[in-house]
């Protein structure tokens, strides 16, 4: 089956005076799938949202929606769009239900299947309870499900979310995971996000992005084969040579860490059953022996603050 | 559709405001006030300096010419939120990520507050009604002064959301409509006044908002007025777009 394309975005330039808050961006969404979209604040996760939605011009570059151009046919493009901005564009003032009401027809959705498409957002955002209340009065986690449910009323066809788990306990922020991985079956999704885990649980693909440019784009599963362990740390209470530990088959470097305990960089072919069976025939005495595996935490710390380091995993100890 | 959909969201958050209500009690009050002292002034001496005029002229267009004084303080405090404060509460992005136009927008926003002008139009309406308890009213002057002080308030009001749309500030957007409205209303003709230069000095009072009222009150209404005062709505509300356009540009 062909992948349908559904956000197309060609070099991206975007400046703010002197500042090049993006340059060069590239990206694309098929349909129903989970972009993550990463970064360190300050990146222009937030630039390359608005542009998306049209919120904002971009210096230079092309952005198209399910084939319309955002500056060239900008009503079809926004359209096929429902997006949640790093704050929840809500009206204090109104009721959930007032405001609903005022979101379908500023998307033209049809008078007469209004109250259904009020009624189907709100039962996915968990709203049905709070119809009638102030949105000024409601929790930060429930104002930003009215943000999530305004994103989706008209069933666009890409839900673009910004942080749309920042300022919330830990209980809402599974319940909006959860949403978001629901609306990720029948809604392409862009998120963005600093948050690790929130990527690792709900997207197919992720996209790191620093100082403005695109650092990685992966797929999750591939991001994930490179996290594989490709370290291990060992303790040994009569040690040999550092040097003999090296000449070990499948070991391409050895670092000692503290008395007795060190660091293995291991290539392919390391294997642990046969470096313990070493180890008790030499009479090294083996205490310990655990596989080191790269988080995408440090994935992402390697990428966004030295991209020099991306191959040197650190130890979890350490930190 | 979508204009009327924004149009009557603004008219709404205007009624739920306390300003809204405070102007309108205001407005009640002060007309009604000079209301009565005019009243009172003819009737004690009806044949003195107002020889010739009625009470239509003496009375009813006052309180309209009046009124349209009043709006260059109501229409920067009725618009200033406008555009003003969905920037500062980001419900912007609402609006602009929405399949609408800035045309739209801008409409819409300008239509709700029309709509609400001619709430307050009511009060000096009635007011000046209630003269027929014991008089008759010249229906002609009555309606060009009504038509008037509508078409005043109506580019006060335009100019209110030309100028909350520069800025999320409040206070500086209620304060840039009111400097704009001063300069139209009279500050050219000052200005012109002082002008030793006969072609300079028509053209800034050419530009006078006041200069091309002042016939209404009169009853006379002239279509080059009337396209004085269409074309200033419309240059403010192309500006209002404008200006929005190019918000998404700069930010």
């Amino acid at each position: 089956m062909p992948r349908e394309t559904l956000i197309n975005v060609e070099h991206l330039y975007r400046d703010y005076g002197d500042l090049h808050a993006l340059s060069d961006i590239n990206l694309t969404l098929n349909r129903g799938e989970v972009l993550g979209f990463l970064g360190p604040n300050g990146a222009g996760k937030s630039t390359t949202m608005q542009i998306i939605s049209g919120n904002l011009a971009p210096t230079s570059g092309r952005v198209s929606i399910n084939g319309y151009d955002m500056l060239d046919e900008p009503r079809q493009a926004k359209a096929a769009i429902g997006f949640l901005p790093e704050q929840p564009p809500l009206y204090h003032e109104l009721t959930v239900l007032e405001y609903l009401e005022y979101c379908t027809k500023l998307n033209r959705i049809p008078r007469f299947e209004a109250a259904k498409a009020i009624k189907k957002a709100s039962e996915r955002c968990g709203l049905m309870d709070v119809q009638k209340r102030l949105i000024g009065n409601l929790s930060k986690g429930y104002q930003q499900r009215v943000g999530i449910a305004q994103a989706i009323i008209h069933t666009p066809e890409v839900v673009i979310l910004d942080e749309p788990t920042v300022g919330l306990d830990p209980i809402q922020i599974r319940e909006i995971r959860e949403l978001i991985s629901e609306l990720g079956s029948d809604h392409s999704v862009i998120l963005s996000t600093h948050i690790l885990p929130e990527v690792q649980s709900t997207c197919d693909r992720v996209i790191i992005i620093n100082k403005g440019k695109i650092a990685l784009e992966n797929s999750l599963s591939e991001l994930e084969s490179r996290l594989q362990q490709d370290t291990v740390i060992v303790s040994l209470q009569n040690p040999p040579p550092i040097d003999a530990l090296t000449t070990l088959n499948g070991i391409s470097n050895t670092e000692q860490i503290s008395k007795g305990r060190y660091q293995l960089s291991c290539t392919e072919t390391f294997n642990p059953a046969e470096f313990s069976a070493t180890a008790v025939n030499s009479n090294w005495q083996l205490t310990e022996l655990t596989p080191l595996s790269r988080t995408l935490e440090q994935v992402f710390i390697d990428i966004t603050c030295n991209e020099n380091t991306i191959h040197e995993p650190q130890s979890r100890a350490e930190a | 559709m979508m204009i009327f959909s924004i149009a009557f969201r603004e008219f709404r958050n205007l009624l739920n405001s306390l300003l809204a209500w405070v102007i309108l009690s205001g407005v009640s009050i002060i007309l009604f006030l000079i209301f009565v002292t005019l009243v009172k002034a003819y009737t004690e001496n009806p044949n003195s300096s107002m020889a010739g005029s009625g009470v239509t002229s003496t009375i009813a267009s006052t309180v309209f010419y009046f009124s349209s004084y009043l709006f260059i303080l109501i229409a920067p405090m009725l618009c200033m939120r406008s555009f003003s404060s969905e920037f500062k509460n980001k419900t912007s992005q609402l609006l602009f990520s929405a399949p609408i136009s800035m045309t739209e927008i801008v409409l819409g926003k300008c239509l709700g507050l029309y709509l609400f002008t001619l709430l307050i139009a009511i009060i000096p309406t009635i007011i000046t009604l209630s003269l027929l308890f014991g008089s008759q009213l010249d229906s002609g002057l009555y309606l060009s002064s009504l038509l008037g002080f509508l078409l005043v308030s109506f580019s006060f009001i335009t100019i209110g959301v030309f100028a909350s749309s520069l800025t999320e500030h409040i206070g500086l957007s209620s304060l840039s409509s009111l400097g704009i409205i001063l300069a139209l209303f009279w500050l050219v003709e000052l200005i012109g006044s002082l002008i030793k230069v006969d072609s300079l000095q028509a053209m800034l009072q050419y530009l006078s908002i006041s200069e091309h009222s002042a016939a209404f009150y009169n009853g006379q209404i002239n279509t080059t007025d009337i396209v004085f005062f269409l074309l200033l709505i419309t240059s403010f509300i192309v500006l209002t777009i404008r200006r929005l356009d190019s918000y998404r540009l700069q930010h």
